[in-house]
């Protein structure tokens, strides 16, 4: 598989895609910047250090509550303390032997978490919670009873270590964009994927292949992308259903059709070995009255056939002069009852890229029409070019010609010039479809010389992309 | 005369009554199976001259009910196909028909068809009379009494129609053969526009010769028609 970035699949305003890796990106590095602040705030509450140097200096320098005098009365401790507490800068409290925390103000419940783990550690430590720092236990015995002296107030802890990788800041940036980049885009890759799934089979479906599914992995999905997989099958399926009963349709009535006009003929066949001469006339009528009902029901299942076909064009590299040479052969051996002489000028080795059946059709067409228009004796010229990068063919005849203003109109289906002739009227019909197929064109023009001229133009080069569907 | 038998399978009962009067008048006798098996069955009990095979019936289809027949005979067989359906074509030809003629198609066409096969028939009797022993050309041998191709020392199966297409071949070798003659000898009746008959036997003896020797025997003249190739 070949990889390329297409950046407009990131531009946020172009495409889901993208949308959907920025804002996931964005919100998934907020959420980490969310989550560093409150674990750093987290870490402040149960910080547990060993006291520095300035800590010691504090410690002998603070001026101590007086309490020896009083020791005896537990009550006087406690008034004593809450006196000197609120007068100093450094507040004391003591834990007595039943852990009871004596002194002022109350500290909040995290605290006397804290303290207690701090007098289970060796010696001295400073603990911070928040905005609060606090020293202890020193150990001193008052009266007899030991005590544990906390002293709250001093300087708070320096920040904790980190490892190395989460120290650096551009560090800690690189690798939070990697993480979250890289999660966004498993994020909107596993969404836009089965778009792209959908896309593909729908432009397969319209291009004619009508068996296409989404199928498999997205229709697994229980997301609304699993939905829409699992819809866009069920109609798939009905469409396929609808057309193939039309192909059924369209078999059984020509089958149908042809029955009974087969049975008329051999019937017109006994009436003509028994009738007496004087009805010939009007047997050979209903004959050709047949014959035009015949055609006419193979022309539109050819037109409704080739629209079909139409749907799936299968181009391919073919030899244009060996295409039109051999519908040239085809005509010949039409026109020699009738005496029409065919001159043919094609140019050689003419590569054009086809479907070389629809193209047939269209050529073979235009051809038997010059031929049915052709007065007997008279010439059918038939010319193959090319010239500025396209094919150009001239069927020119010395029929009749045509009224300027019904040239336009010879294209259009059912349209006849002349309600005698045998015609359904589309065989031109039929061969400017598959021409615009082939993005070229056809028109038709009087010569001045008398007669009527079609020229068809194809181009040479376009690179095998013709019209799907 | 001796009149001439035909046996017409076809699905389509009116349509064989029509037939039936129709040919009667012409000097032809018709009989009438509505099914592929039923058509088979007669076959086996009677003699035809010839079989005129309808492609689309319920049952067994036209082209299984031709390659039933072919396993045990020989008989000249006229496939009736749908129109446009060129596939169909190809298949009966493939499988041994001797012609086929599009449906619906018209009294005095299915007349001449019949005739032009009758007429071959004919015309093989008298020339399998005067034809014996073998012809050998580039490897490629006919033996007149089995009508068996052997190509290069291996047997090649051939339908009759394709015997019949070497043998004009290889009869002018080194020359080449103008369609119109192959139509005329090998099928009995003209060439017509959009026919394909003859091209299709050609390309089915071709096949079959490839598939066993390297060599192509048979050149197509662009315009004229085909040559079978002198070593020489």
């Amino acid at each position: 598989m070949k990889f390329s970035i297409n950046w407009r699949k990131i531009n946020p305003l172009g495409s889901v895609f993208g949308k959907i890796w920025l804002s996931f990106w964005v919100t998934l590095l907020l959420i980490v910047l969310a989550v560093a602040f409150v674990s750093h705030q987290v870490a402040q509450v149960y910080q547990i250090g060993a006291p520095n140097a300035s800590h010691i200096g504090l410690l002998n320098r603070v001026k101590l509550p007086n309490i020896d005098r009083l020791a005896s009365d537990r009550q006087e401790i406690i008034d004593e303390l809450d006196r000197f507490n609120s007068e100093s800068r450094f507040q004391w409290y003591l834990v007595d032997d039943t852990y009871h925390l004596l002194g002022t103000p109350k500290p909040p419940r995290r605290i006397l978490v804290m303290l207690s783990e701090m007098m289970e550690l060796e010696g001295v430590k400073v603990g911070q919670w928040r905005q609060e720092t606090w020293m202890g236990p020193i150990t001193m015995s008052v009266g007899g009873d030991m005590y544990r002296l906390f002293l709250r107030g001093v300087p708070s802890l320096p920040p904790p270590n980190l490892p190395l990788w989460l120290d650096s800041q551009w560090l800690r940036a690189v690798f939070a964009l990697f993480v979250s980049g890289g999660m966004a885009l498993v994020l909107a890759w596993s969404i836009t994927r089965p778009i792209a799934r959908l896309r593909r089979v729908s432009r397969q479906l319209a291009g004619g292949s009508l068996d296409a599914r989404v199928g498999g992995a997205v229709n697994k999905r229980a997301d609304e992308l699993g939905d829409l997989g699992r819809d866009f099958d069920d109609m798939a399926e009905r469409l396929q259903q609808l057309v193939s009963a039309q192909q059924r349709l369209l078999s059984n009535v020509s089958h149908e059709l042809r029955s009974p006009l087969t049975r008329l003929q051999v019937a017109l066949g006994i009436v003509r070995q028994k009738a007496p001469s004087d009805l010939e006339t009007a047997l050979s009528r209903i004959e050709r009255e047949s014959d035009r009902l015949e055609s006419l029901i193979a022309q539109v299942l050819k037109l409704s056939r080739f629209e079909n076909e139409m749907q799936h064009l299968e181009p391919t590299q073919l030899q244009l002069d060996d295409l039109v040479r051999q519908v040239v052969d085809d005509a010949r051996f039409e026109s020699k009852a009738h005496n029409i002489l065919i001159t043919d000028q094609i140019e050689s080795t003419v590569n054009i890229w086809g479907d070389p059946q629809l193209l047939h059709s269209a050529i073979d067409n235009v051809i038997r029409n010059a031929l049915r228009f052709s007065p007997e004796n008279g010439e059918l010229s038939i010319q193959l070019t090319t010239r500025k990068g396209e094919a150009l063919i001239e069927i020119c005849d010395q029929g009749p010609g045509v009224p300027e203003d019904k040239l336009e109109r010879l294209f259009d289906p059912f349209y006849r010039l002349d309600q005698s002739n045998s015609g359904a009227g589309l065989g031109l019909n039929i061969a400017r479809h598959a021409v615009t197929a082939h993005k070229g064109d056809i028109r038709a023009y009087n010569r001045p010389e008398g007669g009527l001229c079609v020229r068809i133009r194809l181009p040479l080069n376009q690179n095998g992309r013709l019209r799907q569907g | 005369m001796n009149e001439s038998h035909i046996l017409l399978i076809d699905d389509d009962r009116d349509l064989a009554e029509l037939l039936g009067e129709y040919l009667d008048a012409e000097g032809y006798k018709l009989s009438a199976a509505h099914s592929g098996e039923d058509g088979i069955v007669q076959l086996r009990e009677h003699s035809y001259d010839l079989v005129l095979l309808d492609v689309m019936m319920p049952g067994i289809d036209g082209f299984e009910t031709l390659r039933q027949i072919r396993s045990h005979s020989s008989v000249p067989v006229l496939m009736l196909t749908a129109k446009g359906e060129e596939m169909d074509r190809v298949l009966g030809l493939e499988l041994g028909a001797d012609d086929y003629l599009a449906k619906p198609y018209s009294h005095r066409e299915l007349l001449a068809r019949i005739k032009a096969l009758l007429r071959r028939i004919e015309l093989d009797k008298v020339q399998q009379e005067n034809d014996s022993g073998t012809l050998e050309c580039n490897g490629v041998t006919l033996n007149f009494d089995t009508y068996e191709v052997e190509c290069e020392g291996e047997h090649v199966p051939m339908t009759t129609s394709e015997f019949k297409v070497l043998r004009v071949l290889m009869s002018r070798v080194g020359k080449a053969v103008p369609k119109e003659d192959l139509y005329r000898e090998v099928l009995g009746r003209e060439i017509m526009a959009y026919d394909r008959s003859i091209d299709m036997h050609v390309s089915n003896v071709r096949r079959k010769l490839q598939a066993v020797t390297e060599t192509p025997k048979i050149q197509t003249i662009r315009g004229i028609g085909y040559l079978f190739v002198d070593p020489k």
